[in-house]
């Protein structure tokens, strides 16, 4: 419309400003539309900014651990894990068997739980309300279940350097099988409420397309990577833990779009109750924490932790001075690649799309800004 | 005639789906129970290790087992401990006076419960922590002793 | 019962020699004051029906402390929450067209409660273009909306404005088709005739290819109160409210109450056109009108707390691709069964 002057129209420059309720934390995108289709966005972030990397420099290693909660806290474990790791390779210390198992299932839980939030909130953003409410119904239990083991539901600060803080409680195992039992045909029960249903699909599919070789540009990872087709996952790249010896499937869909990646997400709840029902099968007794000296104080030198959280590959790079506080912390956060996709995969689509596109890449702001 | 065949199929096949939608409300909707927890007329359920409110912790004879190490406060990532003074006694006879836990500052961590050598403090205290200022959220000893073995230790 | 009332006090007013239009103006008057009256209840009921509703579905529990275990005065502790709230009239605003906004939203949703028949003897008047004064009457609430988001000053509000202006359009002509099949097969505009042409249990929902006008009315007027799935003109999530985000305190009430009564006209309606309005065995006709246009308002309901919502092409391609086209189908077939 607006090659043809005869009505000369402008476009105009839309704040998604940092209060909104589908931006998934305080997220402001500049959207340049014209008419209802966004031309070009800008995100702007920095609103969550806490100074965690900074603060790191002032604190003894085990001291860090609490506040790599806060960072995805929809996944804590993950954030505590990819830590842990680099820590763990300066000080090089081995974790018990049984402790690499009871990590697993911390980590995979936390990974059901944040995709069921993941589709709760996407479900939440293209009006389908109910949706929300029975997937935090069905993450209540494991919820529960961290309550149970350590105390807290969010930021469970499960790990320490060498291990685990809390061995399992009483009724843990069989809490969780029943769970294991629980979840499955709740699943079914969404793909029938929305999955299947013609509006949702009609919203997503087709919409918001990362091509896989401008995916891999960008530094997208997890599902936002596997929902372009591209079968890269951190578990089996370079496998942590016990995951070399578990048998899963990476999850990736051809399609590119935000149903691919929704569908994606599904299905990885799936195989986390696969991998979970696996520990619980083959866990080991033993000791939960290795031994380590009172004060962490690791040789000077630098580490790379890496782990496959919900939201793609975290990433967190240690360097030593050989004191007890280490000198640089850095945090590589998966979300802060998608975000820069962003505006690539909004060009061209309209105001309701710009909300289906953003909540399918699951950005958290508080890894973002960290 | 195959386009217009395929439109049929479509719409009837998206009713459908909508159908089956609506039929998934439904048995919510008439069947599964209620989840919601009539708080606080009923008091929250809080498993055994949950994190509460910093307990100070009494050994059999009733007394305080804090001895004003700082171990905890040490710990803490967050300064949270600001003020921890022990009294006049020496060696195995001291014990803390004065202690504040900043509970607006407190990450609810467990780091100075691992760290204390007596096995002292614990946080597994009162589920609620809100004041209403800031003075309100630091608590001190007197508020933080859990009640003396004779009387019934119930927790909430 | 009214309609002795009335001879009985007319035949007296006569005898005074007074003039008999003034009599029957304060009548019509008076009628038309009880039935807003129970609109303003009615809409009162329907707020706390939906978030029960809502909460029975989504497994919790939905307004359980004010005045008893199952919250009835919830709405109007609500109500009087917007009473006390700061009346804001942001800075760029047109002032003039933005206080008017309301109103024009409100008013007509009322004024179109003149012509649904409560019961075979309470229908404030039966015009004998009925149908055509509702058509013409439900059509104003979209220039309030357009006045709503024009005058906010807003780009949120102005996008909102225009996508309901869109909607509102384009649903019409399935609306008006919907309601022609109806008036062929009555053979009369008059509401009265239509509902005297389904008595004896002879519903126009049971006639054959009146099932097809019934769907096409049910879609489109959903679409006409903005609800879900077609609630884009104040969709939440993405534009915050939409035509209303600047709107606070009693002027919000307005169009909340505007809705919610819209919402009770599209189902009186539709009860009225294809189920035959207040016929029913044993129960007195009231009762059974209501009892039926609480059941399509129930599903309504039922129906937006399940589906996402469309964009708004879609919702234009749906209206125009498939709506219109079924439309016309249905007025044909209509007229060639009668015919």
């Amino acid at each position: 419309m607006s090659e043809r002057s005869l009505t000369p129209t402008e476009t105009v420059v839309l704040n998604m400003g940092p209060q909104h309720p589908s931006t998934h934390g305080v997220l402001r995108l500049q959207l340049t539309l014209d008419g209802e289709v966004v031309t070009d966005c800008q995100p702007v972030i920095g609103y969550l900014h806490r100074g965690i990397e900074k603060i790191g420099e002032a604190r003894t290693y085990p001291q860090i651990l609490p506040y790599t909660d806060r960072l995805d806290y929809l996944s804590s474990a993950s954030n505590n894990l990819a830590y842990l790791q680099a820590v763990e390779k300066l000080m090089g210390v081995e974790v018990p068997e049984r402790a690499k198992y009871l990590r697993v299932i911390l980590l995979e839980f936390n990974r059901i739980a944040s995709h069921l939030m993941f589709v709760a909130s996407f479900a939440n953003d293209l009006a389908a309300t109910t949706m929300f409410l029975y997937c935090l119904r069905e993450r209540e239990p494991i919820m529960d279940l961290f309550e149970m083991w350590t105390g807290a539901r969010l930021t469970q600060s499960g790990m320490r350097v060498g291990g685990l803080a809390w061995d399992l409680p009483d009724g843990f195992i069989e809490k969780t099988r029943d769970y294991l039992k629980l979840l499955p045909p709740r699943l079914a029960e969404y793909d029938r409420l929305l999955s299947g249903n013609r509006i949702f699909r009609v919203r997503t599919e087709g919409v918001g397309i990362l091509p896989p070789e401008e995916a891999i540009d960008y530094g997208c990872s997890g599902p936002t990577l596997r929902g372009s087709g591209v079968s890269y996952d951190v578990r089996r790249a370079e496998p942590y833990e016990v995951y070399d010896q578990l048998d899963f499937d990476v999850i990736a869909f051809p399609a590119c779009d935000c149903m691919a990646r929704y569908q994606v997400r599904m299905d990885e709840m799936r195989q986390s109750l696969r991998i979970i029902e696996q520990c619980l099968d083959r866990l080991p007794d033993g000791e939960v924490i290795a031994k380590v000296p009172r004060t962490i104080r690791p040789p000077a030198g630098e580490a790379y932790g890496r782990v496959e959280s919900p939201r793609g590959d975290f990433g967190c790079w240690v360097v030593s001075d050989g004191g007890p506080q280490p000198a640089r912390v850095r945090f590589r956060a998966p979300s802060f690649f998608h975000l820069a996709a962003l505006p690539r995969m909004l060009r061209g689509w309209k105001i309701g799309d710009v909300v289906a596109i953003l909540g399918s890449i699951d950005t958290v702001l508080g890894e973002v800004d960290r | 005639m195959a386009k217009r065949h395929n439109l049929i199929v479509e719409v009837v096949a998206g009713a459908w789906s909508i159908v089956q939608g609506l039929s998934v409300t439904l048995s919510n909707w008439l069947l599964r129970p209620r989840v919601t927890e009539n708080y606080p007329a009923k008091p929250a359920y809080t498993y055994p290790r949950f994190r509460g409110r910093l307990t100070h912790k009494r050994d059999e004879e009733g007394r305080l087992k804090c001895t004003a190490c700082l171990a905890c406060q040490k710990a803490c990532p967050t300064l949270a401990l600001p003020h921890i003074k022990g009294d006049d006694k020496k060696g195995r006879e001291k014990r803390a006076a004065e202690y504040i836990w900043d509970g607006g500052r407190c990450l609810f961590c467990n780091l100075c419960v691992e760290a204390c050598p007596f096995d002292a403090i614990t946080l597994g205290g009162a589920f609620s922590t809100v004041g209403e200022s800031r003075e309100s959220t630091h608590r001190s000893l007197d508020e933080m002793l859990e009640p003396h073995p004779a009387s019934a230790g119930g927790k909430s | 019962m009214s309609v002795g009332v009335y001879q009985s006090l007319m035949t007296w007013w006569l005898a005074r020699g007074w003039f008999g239009w003034i009599a029957e103006a304060i009548w019509m008057v008076l009628m038309a004051a009880i039935v807003t009256v129970f609109i303003m209840v009615t809409v009162l009921v329907l707020v706390w029906l939906e978030r029960k509703i809502s909460g029975d579905i989504q497994s919790r529990v939905g307004p359980n402390r004010v005045g008893g275990r199952f919250g009835p005065l919830q709405t109007a502790a609500d109500a009087l929450k917007l009473l006390m709230k700061e009346d804001t009239i942001p800075e760029g605003a047109d002032r003039a067209v933005f206080i008017l906004a309301p109103f024009v939203v409100f008013v007509p949703t009322l004024l179109v409660f003149m012509v649904v028949p409560f019961s075979d003897k309470w229908i404030v008047k039966d015009l004998n273009l009925g149908v055509l004064f509702v058509v013409a009457v439900s059509a104003f609430p979209t220039i309030g909306l357009i006045m709503a988001g024009w005058a906010s000053n807003n780009k949120y509000a102005i996008v909102g404005s225009l996508r309901a202006a869109a909607q509102s359009l384009s649903y019409e002509i399935p609306l008006l088709m919907a309601m022609v099949c109806v008036v062929v097969a009555a053979g009369s505009l008059r509401i009265g005739d239509i509902v005297g042409a389904q008595q004896g249990g002879h519903w126009f929902i049971l006639r054959f290819p009146l099932q097809l006008a019934f769907l096409i009315y049910f879609i489109t007027s959903m679409a006409e109160v903005n609800r879900v799935p077609f609630d884009l003109p104040e969709a939440e999530s993405e534009l915050v409210a939409g035509y209303h985000v600047e709107y606070s305190g009693m002027r919000f009430a307005f169009f909340f109450l505007a809705e919610f009564a819209h919402l009770f006209f599209v189902s009186a309606f539709c009860v009225t056109l294809f189920f035959g309005a207040w016929e029913g065995p044993w129960l007195p006709p009231v009762v059974w009108f209501l009892i039926k246009s609480y059941a399509l308002v129930i599903a309504i309901m039922w129906i937006r707390w399940t589906v996402p919502r469309l964009r708004i092409d879609q919702i234009m391609s749906f209206a125009w691709k498939l709506l219109v086209p079924m439309g016309l189908a249905a007025v044909m077939l209509t007229a060639l069964v009668r015919g």
